[in-house]
């Protein structure tokens, strides 16, 4: 029995489990079942599999519609390789995945030149909201955004139906049908609606370009990495507070250089602009503390070093922005007048273009995978027993095999002459019958004084829920802490 | 712009930063309860054996050494696993791990489990003839050759007696193997039936050369130690010849991972009760090996704290 365990609900896409020996002959399986809720996805080899070298294959659908190629390569019996297992026949998907990019990239530049430009235009610079240039822009990002997300959906049933030749109706059907699909089919209309009569013509105009911008975002947030299960719902209004200010920003800066015949007053867009550069901030932190761990990640995968570059550049864009500011508020009479200026600063060409550069790096950001460069199944907590003394405890919740839990603990201002702390950890379950189950630990303190306790040998021997129960000795009395976690 | 466009922004963007941290706040998923280390409650009402179970508990209960757990003892009955399963007492500690899973599985006392492995009777290697079993080139019962003694360790070619008990014999082997006088199979901790029924076909080769005989120890105990080499005995029979293992063995078999231990037994909706966790604890310290050391000199030792011999 083969077995993957995943961190959110999944479906399987029909017909994508397989299982190759190191010849190539595919072997049938007996069963493929999803446990746990959908998040266990279990195969059963149809016989007993011979010696050698094997690839198990399936791909796998997230909540929103995201597909997941799934992989294991083992062994059966005394070999001692892998030998010439084939590799991952699902492994071309990543071609499709990369062709997102540019359909995402459009999506982006899409919603700032549609939503960001008509927002940022009614509450900053209305005058330009009747103007043919407004118009024209705004049609070209609307166009953008509907083919940016129509090629997301062609793409998604794409990967459902294992390429782009073999597109099904089920297919679309199942993308459609999903969260992400209803809002980019109400976010295309909409834009469609808006691209025929661009907002600012009255009131009815300006209710369907507030609509066609909520409609965008929520389509881009449930497009990316907002779309997960995982933190829900904090990563989704995270991502959509950040896709909402990074539009309103990105779609101002493009106003300026694109709408614009000169240099409009500057001081009402400055402020605006920097509560938006503070959101896009604070929600941009937001992201990262979920979406990369650790730190060193940020160097060593390629989300990472995509959000490094345009942490970058997004720096590039503000020092551009602020030196415009500088240069056309200061001596236009507190920036209320328009500078005569015959022909576009080169300066807010720049700033424009670094921020397409931004929507460009957001692109491929969210077209791979987060920034953490091993994926586990651990539970972690921190126990807060008061005066500083704070344990770590994380315990792999896959239960298979000999178990790691640690226990860490940083101690402050202790001298040579104070007492070893003392930890002891016991689980139970009365799911699985099993009133207590102490945990041997062995000590070891590294390097920068921090006290690791590890488990020797934990074997949890049922799933269920398993209560931790973690009792420590700092040398204030005994303190107890216990919570629950599922093993699986 | 306006002061009150400026209030308006200022607000929008102040509410997003606070539902953005509450929100963050909220995503904990785990869920922390946190105590002082003290275990109160009603009494645990517990079916006990005799020596080395009740007295050990009344050590605890008298020291306070489980954080002022009480506890009220009854004698334990043969049947006492199924009384704590049918809710008549919270927990039984009269049984060794091997007995009380076997009843367990023959009974379906499923809600039933170990929460702590407590103390050991331990089997140990006596000998009226030798004073030692550390190496050494002496042989006796050689046949071909002339017997050669010039010391005092157990030589090669001696008999060692074992009881014939499957039990007995098993562990009287194990410990033959913790001496370095044979070797078998498989280490010594396993629970398995496979590992709890070894015999003289797990045997893998004898250092000693020995020559191993089943005998009735519970009835000639002190024929076996005066007339053979050597003699493994569990301490209730050494204690009836008058042996006393700290002072008389020459091997006694190991406290920590010997499957034999001591057991104290809880139901299924004691999980997680800090008493339970306390006593465990109790049972299992560094105060408990002391009492068992200086009242039973070797008859019981701890599973958890290490004694040299």
């Amino acid at each position: 029995m083969l077995s993957f365990e995943l961190n959110e609900v999944v479906g399987v896409v029909e017909g994508s489990p397989q299982l190759i020996d190191h010849d190539g002959v595919r072997h049938p399986f007996s069963a493929v079942r999803l446990e746990n809720s959908g998040r266990r996805l279990v195969l059963v080899p149809a016989d007993g599999l011979t010696d050698g070298a094997y690839l198990a294959t399936a791909r796998v659908l997230s909540a929103d519609t995201h597909v997941v190629s799934l992989s294991i390569r083992f062994t059966v019996g005394s070999v001692t390789g892998l030998g010439n297992v084939p590799d991952d026949p699902g492994a071309d998907a990543g071609t499709a995945q990369f062709l997102g990019i540019p359909s995402k990239w459009a999506t982006y530049l899409g919603v700032a030149l549609s939503a960001g430009l008509f927002v940022v235009a009614r509450w900053v610079w209305p005058n330009v909201l009747g103007g043919r240039r407004f118009r024209f822009v705004y049609r070209v990002g609307a166009t953008l955004l509907v083919a940016g997300l129509v090629g997301r959906v062609v793409l998604l049933a794409a990967q459902q139906s294992g390429g782009l030749s073999g597109i099904s109706g089920s297919a679309v059907a199942a993308v459609a049908s999903s969260r992400l699909g209803i809002a980019i089919a109400a976010a295309v209309m909409l834009s469609l609606a808006c691209g025929i009569r661009p907002p600012g013509r009255g009131r009815g105009s300006d209710a369907t370009g507030y609509l066609q911008a909520a409609s965008a975002i929520v389509a881009v947030t449930l497009g990316g990495h907002g779309g997960s299960t995982e933190r829900w719902p904090v990563s989704f209004l995270g991502t959509g507070v950040h896709v909402y200010a990074g539009a309103i920003w990105l779609g101002g800066v493009l106003l300026l250089v694109l709408v614009q015949e000169q240099v409009p007053p500057l001081r009402r867009w400055h402020g605006f602009a920097a509560g938006h550069v503070a959101l896009v901030a604070i929600t941009g932190i937001l992201l990262a503390f979920i979406q990369v761990d650790p730190v060193g990640a940020l160097i060593s995968t390629v989300y990472g070093s995509t959000l490094t570059v345009k942490v970058s550049v997004a720096v590039l864009t503000l020092i551009a922005g602020s030196l415009a500011y500088r240069r056309f508020s200061v001596g236009s009479a507190g920036g209320t007048e328009p500078l005569p200026v015959r022909r576009r600063p080169r300066i807010l060409v720049a700033e424009a273009a670094l921020a397409i550069v931004i929507l460009a790096a957001t692109s491929v950001l969210t077209s791979v995978v987060p920034a953490k460069d091993s994926y586990t199944t651990n539970v972690r907590t921190a126990l807060d027993f008061g005066a500083s003394e704070v344990l770590d405890v994380e315990i792999d919740s896959v239960r298979r095999g000999a178990r790691s839990l640690t226990v860490r603990y940083r101690p402050e201002g202790a001298t040579g002459g104070a007492p070893m702390p003392d930890v002891g950890v016991e689980l139970s379950s009365a799911e699985a019958n099993i009133a207590r189950l102490p945990v041997e630990l062995r000590t070891t303190m590294s390097a920068d004084g921090e006290l690791v306790w590890d488990s020797d040998g934990l074997i949890v021997p049922v799933a269920g829920q398993w209560k931790v129960t973690v009792r420590f000795e700092g040398g204030r009395g005994p303190k107890l802490a216990s919570f629950y976690y599922e093993a699986l | 712009m306006g002061k009150s466009d400026t209030g308006r922004i200022r607000g929008t963007i102040l509410a997003s930063i606070t539902a953005l941290l509450v929100l963050s706040g909220c995503s904990d998923e785990v869920t922390v309860t946190y105590g002082d280390g003290t275990a109160s409650g009603d009494a645990l009402t517990i079916l006990v054996g005799d020596e080395g179970y009740r007295d050990v508990l009344e050590h605890v209960s008298a020291h306070g050494l489980a954080d002022g757990v009480e506890i009220e003892l009854v004698d334990a009955t043969d049947d006492a696993n199924r009384q704590l399963a049918e809710g008549h007492a919270d927990l039984v500690y009269f049984q060794t791990q091997p007995a009380f899973l076997q009843d367990r599985a023959t009974n379906s006392l499923d809600t039933l489990s170990v929460v702590s492995e407590v103390n050991v009777a331990p089997y140990a290697l006596y000998s009226a003839k030798w004073s030692g079993i550390e190496e050494t080139d002496d042989w006796v019962n050689a046949g071909l050759v002339e017997d050669r003694v010039t010391g005092t360790n157990l030589p090669h070619g001696a008999t060692v007696a074992l009881a014939d008990t499957v039990t007995g014999f098993a562990r009287g082997l194990y410990l033959l193997q913790e001496s370095n006088l044979i070797t078998l199979d498989r280490e010594f901790g396993g629970l398995a039936a496979r590992d709890l029924a070894v015999s003289e076909a797990n045997i893998l080769e004898s250092q000693r050369h020995l020559s191993i005989r089943r005998l009735d120890l519970a009835n000639f105990a002190a024929d076996a130690y005066r007339n053979y080499d050597a003699v493994v005995l569990d301490p209730r029979t050494a204690a009836s010849i008058g042996l006393i293992p700290e002072r008389d063995a020459l091997k006694v078999e190991p406290g920590p991972n010997n499957p034999y231990a001591r057991v104290l037994v809880a139901p299924s909706r004691l999980a997680g009760d800090p008493r339970v966790s306390a006593l465990g604890r109790a049972l299992e310290g560094e105060e408990v090996a002391d009492y068992l050391e200086q009242k039973y000199r070797g008859a019981y030792v701890s599973v958890h704290v290490p004694r040299d011999k």
